[in-house]
């Protein structure tokens, strides 16, 4: 839909008796259509194409926020949701967690602000019949032995688009398109399974699937699984640990990105996903990690996942320190949060989709690069262990205690890369870990990675979030393997 | 948009039908209907966070077209607004696409033609709050205890059709309140009330139970060293534990890539405890027994018995692939409706047969920490209590665990509870879920808790 055709839809709401009440309405349309195809085992198994396509309708009344959302986009039905969404907001607002304040014609949690968006234009495009060619040619190739067992690819083209209006004025136009790729390989010798995968998440460029270095990287999948079939088990000990940006992304994640969310701090996720160890009170003082940490909170990177002008409230977007020389500064609070809160924050308030109210996620959330190579991070460990690409991940509800895993690691053995691991998993507590982090490789080790997949909120909402990172070397962690 | 079962039948049957009489030679369309129309509340501090409606309808069209070298298919979904003269262009738009597209596709060997399954039926109407009336039957309820949580109200619809005459419908209205209470220490109680009746002195009492359970969490909190203690895992404790089932485990296809830990049951390399029975029953009548694609699953299927793998769920391409029956799995191959068998420990004898060990109600964002051995890790949350000679000591500071399902249903499972609770399902991930699971309590001879 045109941006104007939804103006014209919005006042044709706005000038209805019924809601004469309304202090302030906004739609917020959303369309995405998602192409995906799935090889297996040289085949192809899937192949999809999906669209969903809505508008939210929010109305203010009384410092309250209701809304209403709808796939059927009709006048009809449009002004029907509006009503809704009144009427949510006015008997909700007898018992508003927070009423949030209003100025000139809009609540001050919704600015009026006009602008666009749009993903940096792919350079590539490939047809339907050639995105299946290339999971089939992708699962055939990692097929590189008998040992292995199941091969599988999965490519997802993202392309949508998003349009705020309001009766205050604003209109912004945002346009987003994508591509996740994900391949692996499970090997098996005897009792013995073990998986190896490689993947993107990124936006705007389907170049990377006519890569020729992407062959490389299927061949180092097959080679790498196989070869962790014979290789020994992680030992258990309280060692070096060196992760890649593949693991780093999840390390981000989970213990800086969920803990900051200010909505987390103010207590409405607890019910689900939890609580955080992060305090108001922290921010400006909390010595989060050691004076090598850098975090920003970025959606102006232009090939991360969650890069974008306005969030899904319209507070335009920009660069923002989290963590400087280690110390918590600002939380991961959009506008509503900021005024419940007092805190600073940032443009992340954010919907997975048109049936969904925006809430406080990430969005970009990078570890600023550092001043190392990677053989002298190598160099400079006695004895440690290097971990690769992400297993299995799991963390309390204040986010303190976490236990993670990888697919793939290597021994360092007096500032050598030794013998391959199988089953490496490491655990500890949020600050201790960071307080542990020694040295932070330069922009040559600085990777992009991300995940389509950051579930959160009730009702519940999977959304897509970016993570740069550089290869980092922690002390003292302690590391084990797997088993029954 | 739709609101009636009767109504949005009939706007499935009016656009599958046209969609139908669109094929050309060899074609077999399969169509699943996806929709909702529901109320979020989110709650925090007995408070309204925010509040609002969802009516949402996604068509999902999947068709096989048949040549002499075999099949190629392919999918296309979409949204619906609930009025033909809108959306059959569409359908048939998104048809013409797949009819053009999939010729170009490579063939899949392992593709399953839709068959008619014939029809199947299941409307079940509830007594819901109106939209506005929750804010004056529940809120005023929660007042005086600080309360979280996530309010979910409305009608859901599944509904599948197939170009060889399949019909098949599913219609429920239900609630959930999913909530947790906590102390001003931050020690919390979590309970979910959920059905398709409100019934508010029913609430009334879930929450006084709630709030009764939270007192003996204000005891001074225990940190506990690392290492293995006995343990009693509550209902909703062991369907977490259950669910790791469904994440490449339980499904054939991951039993036979050798990726299932359960893959040492199939080889009677390994057994569970002869305490331990699980088994998918649809008789629970809390999902369709039909799949996306329409395939209709027995009432019952036996996975595991007396500590035995007897059974798997089987999607029908894995049935293809290896030659195997399906069962009306979904692609997925997870449970969609297990029941674990009870056992003989009644209530009132858990905290004395526990003696000294940790009591636990809930856990906590589980994890594969070695997918192939069956090695899970996860948290302790909400009710976590010290137990001493049978007495609570108190509420235990948070515990990391990780332990392997060789442990938890094999090795350390002492005894199964004699009573078994309905564990609703309340996930919202895209849209409401249908579900739920019957599962007893377990007393385990020891735990592993490491951090």
């Amino acid at each position: 839909m045109s941006l104007s055709r939804l103006k014209s839809l919005l006042q044709e709401v706005q000038s209805l008796p019924e809601l004469k009440s309304a202090g302030w309405i906004g739609f917020r349309e959303m369309r995405e259509r998602h192409r995906t195809f799935v090889g297996q085992d040289g085949h192809v198994r899937d192949t999809s194409t999906s669209e969903s396509h809505g508008v939210m309708v929010e109305v203010y009344f009384d410092g309250q926020m209701g809304y209403a959302a709808t796939s059927a986009i009709t006048p009809a039905s449009l002004r029907e949701t509006a009503i809704r969404a009144l009427k949510q907001a006015e008997a909700a607002s007898r018992w508003s967690v927070a009423k949030f304040g209003f100025e000139g014609k809009a609540p001050l949690v919704r600015p009026t602000v006009k602008g666009s968006y749009a993903s940096p234009a792919s350079t590539a495009r490939l047809t339907s019949a050639e995105l299946a060619q290339l999971v089939v040619e992708i699962t055939k190739r990692l097929k590189k032995s008998p040992k292995i067992v199941q091969t599988l690819c999965y490519v997802e083209w993202i392309d949508g688009e998003s349009r705020l209006v309001s009766t205050s004025g604003t209109e912004v136009e945002q346009g987003l398109e994508g591509v996740i790729l994900h391949f692996e390989a499970t090997a098996q010798d005897g009792g013995v399974t073990q998986k190896r995968s490689d993947g993107e998440n990124l936006q705007g460029n389907l170049q990377i699937l006519k890569d020729p270095s992407l062959w490389a990287r299927v061949d180092r999948v097959a080679e790498q699984v196989l070869e962790l079939l014979s290789a020994d088990e992680c030992p258990s000990e309280t060692t070096s640990l060196v992760l890649l940006p593949t693991q780093m992304t999840l390390q981000i994640h989970e213990s800086i990105g969920h803990p900051l969310e200010v909505d987390r701090i103010l207590g409405d996720e607890r019910n689900y996903a939890g609580w955080s160890f992060v305090r108001e009170k922290d921010f400006g003082s909390l010595q989060y990690g050691s004076k090598l940490l850098n975090v920003t909170f970025d959606p102006t990177v232009t090939d991360e996942l969650a890069s974008y002008s306005f969030d899904d409230g319209g507070n335009p977007a920009k660069r923002e320190f989290l963590i400087q020389d280690g110390v918590l500064l600002r939380g991961l609070g959009g506008l509503e949060s900021q005024q419940r809160s007092k805190l600073a924050g940032v443009a992340n308030f954010r919907a997975s989709s048109w049936n969904r109210p925006a809430v406080d996620r990430m969005a970009n959330i990078n570890l600023e690069p550092g001043t190392s190579t990677f053989d002298e991070i190598i160099a400079s460990v006695e004895r440690g262990i290097l971990m690769d690409t992400n297993r299995s991940w799991s963390i309390d509800d204040y986010r303190n205690k976490f236990q993670f895993g990888c697919e793939y690691a290597k021994l360092i053995e007096k500032g050598k890369l030794t013998k391959t691991l199988r089953n490496p998993n490491y655990r500890g507590i949020t600050t201790p870990f960071w307080n542990g982090l020694k040295m932070v490789g330069n922009a040559s080790t600085l990777q992009t990675h991300g995940t389509p997949n950051c579930g959160k909120a009730e009702p519940n909402q999977v959304i897509r979030v970016g993570h740069r990172s550089p290869v980092c070397l922690f002390t003292n962690i302690e590391v084990f393997g797997g088993g029954a | 948009m739709i609101r009636s079962s009767a109504a949005f039948q009939e706007h499935f049957e009016a656009l599958t039908s046209k969609a139908f009489e669109a094929l050309g030679a060899g074609q077999t369309l399969a169509c699943e209907l996806i929709a909702e129309d529901s109320q979020f509340v989110r709650l925090n501090a007995a408070k309204v966070r925010q509040a609002g409606q969802v009516q949402d309808a996604t068509l999902r069209l999947k068709l096989f077209i048949q040549s002499a070298d075999g099949i190629r298919n392919g999918e296309a979904s979409l949204s619906l607004t609930g009025e033909e003269g809108e959306d059959l262009p569409r359908v048939k738009a998104a048809l013409e696409s797949l009819q053009k597209e999939i010729p170009q596709l490579p063939l899949d060997p392992y593709a399953v033609l839709p068959q008619n399954r014939g029809k199947v039926e299941q409307i079940e109407e509830g007594q819901l709050l109106g939209a506005e009336q929750v804010f004056d039957q529940l809120v005023p309820e929660i007042q005086g205890v600080d309360l979280a949580g996530i309010y979910a109200s409305g009608s859901m619809v599944r509904g599948t059709a197939n170009s060889l005459g399949q019909k098949q419908w599913f219609y429920t209205e239900n609630f959930s309140l999913d909530y947790s209470v906590y102390t001003p220490m931050e020690k919390a109680v979590k309970s979910t009330f959920a059905g398709s009746r409100w019934n508010r002195s029913e609430f009334s009492q879930d929450l006084a139970q709630s709030k009764s359970l939270l007192a003996a969490m204000e005891k001074k909190p225990v940190r506990l060293p690392r290492g293995s203690y006995r343990a009693y895992l509550a209902p909703a404790a062991v369907s977490d534990l259950v669910g790791m089932f469904s994440w490449g485990c339980i499904g054939e296809r991951a039993i036979r890539k050798g990726e299932s830990p359960l893959r040492f049951l199939r080889t009677v390399e390994r057994k569970l405890s002869p305490l331990f029975s699980l088994t998918e029953d649809f008789a629970l009548g809390v999902v369709p027994r039909f799949n996306g694609e329409g395939d209709i699953a027995p009432e019952k299927i036996e996975l595991i018995s007396e500590g035995s793998l007897v059974g798997s769920l089987v999607h029908s391409r894995t049935g293809a692939e290896y030659g195997v029956p399906s069962n009306g799995a979904t692609s997925y191959e997870g449970l969609r409706s297990p029941s674990m068998a009870a056992g003989s420990l009644r209530r009132e004898n858990i905290f004395k047969q526990l003696g000294t060990g940790v009591f636990l109600s809930n856990l906590h964002y589980l994890n594969w920490s070695d997918p192939f051995e069956g090695r899970i890790t996860g948290m302790t949350r909400y009710a976590c209590l010290w137990v001493e000679n049978g007495e609570v000591v108190g509420p235990i500071e948070t515990m990391r665990w990780d332990d392997g399902i060789y442990r938890f249903f094999g090795s350390e499972l002492e005894a199964v509870t004699d009573f078994r609770a309905l564990i609703a399902e309340t996930g919202t991930y895209h849209h409401r879920q249908a579900g739920g699971m019957l599962m007893p309590g377990m007393l385990l001879k020891s735990m592993n808790f490491t951090l």
